[in-house]
């Protein structure tokens, strides 16, 4: 499986992650309410797309399932579904 | 099974004839042994494994190894020693802990590595403004994250 970073930095910046380009990687925090939460992932910022091993590890990170990972990607699972399975897990 | 495995690195060259007694595993193993030598007497920095392997051994070549290695976090000051796996992947190499959720990645072991304690700091930084707490994280994670940034429990 392939996704691509564009698709990637779009889409978790439009459900709830705020981009942060000012480090060597491009941080993505998960916000709450204006407040900053334990979910973060980033990717580096070279290449254009990534593979299993790094999608299995970001999904991880974010602690969700690959499959719904792959879905916030994908733009199947919406931030009111992400925001839900968060509150869930805590925030 | 018949074939051929060669590490290609400049001058060096080094041949596996996998028609000997030895698995494949066993080869690959021997060979990324042979990997962590080069790489570290050449001190290559950008350089990926796999541009070091070619594997001819019949059939689909193999793409990823893994290993695992302990890195030092002295210099994030978090005086610990820690277990990563290390997966050589065709492009990149990345360092993953599976105890803290946290990976890096990158073209050599320093840029995985860099990254990798990035997200330590993140971590660090979580748990001392109460960012990560009982309500998101188990006890054990907790427990295990404050143990390892000296926090106490």
């Amino acid at each position: 499986m392939v996704l691509k970073k564009r698709k990637i930095c779009k889409n978790l910046s439009s459900k709830g992650f705020e981009e942060d380009r000012s480090k060597d990687h491009i941080y993505f925090r998960y916000y709450h309410n204006g407040k900053k939460t334990r979910y973060f992932t980033k990717l580096s910022h070279g290449g254009t797309e990534i593979t299993d091993s790094l999608i299995n590890v970001m999904a991880r990170q974010l602690q969700l399932k690959k499959a719904e990972f792959v879905n916030l990607v994908e733009c199947s699972l919406s931030k009111e579904e992400l925001l839900e399975i968060y509150i869930e897990k805590g925030l | 099974m018949p074939g051929t495995i060669a590490i290609k690195n400049n001058n060096m060259s080094i041949t596996y004839d996998t028609s000997s007694q030895l698995t494949r595993p066993q080869v690959l193993f021997n060979l990324n042994s042979h990997i962590q030598e080069i790489l570290k007497e050449s001190n290559l920095k950008k350089t990926s494994p796999t541009n070091l392997i070619q594997v001819n051994a019949g059939k689909e070549t193999k793409k990823s190894t893994r290993e695992v290695r302990i890195i030092s976090l002295d210099d994030i000051s978090i005086n610990k020693k820690i277990a990563v796996n290390v997966v050589y992947e065709s492009d990149y190499i990345l360092f993953t802990s599976d105890e803290y959720d946290v990976f890096g990645y990158g073209s050599s072991f320093e840029e995985a590595e860099q990254m990798l304690k990035d997200d330590f700091k993140i971590l660090k930084e979580y748990v001392s403004e109460g960012i990560i707490n009982e309500n998101n994280a188990s006890s054990e994670e907790l427990n295990s994250l404050k143990k390892l940034f000296g926090y106490g429990t």
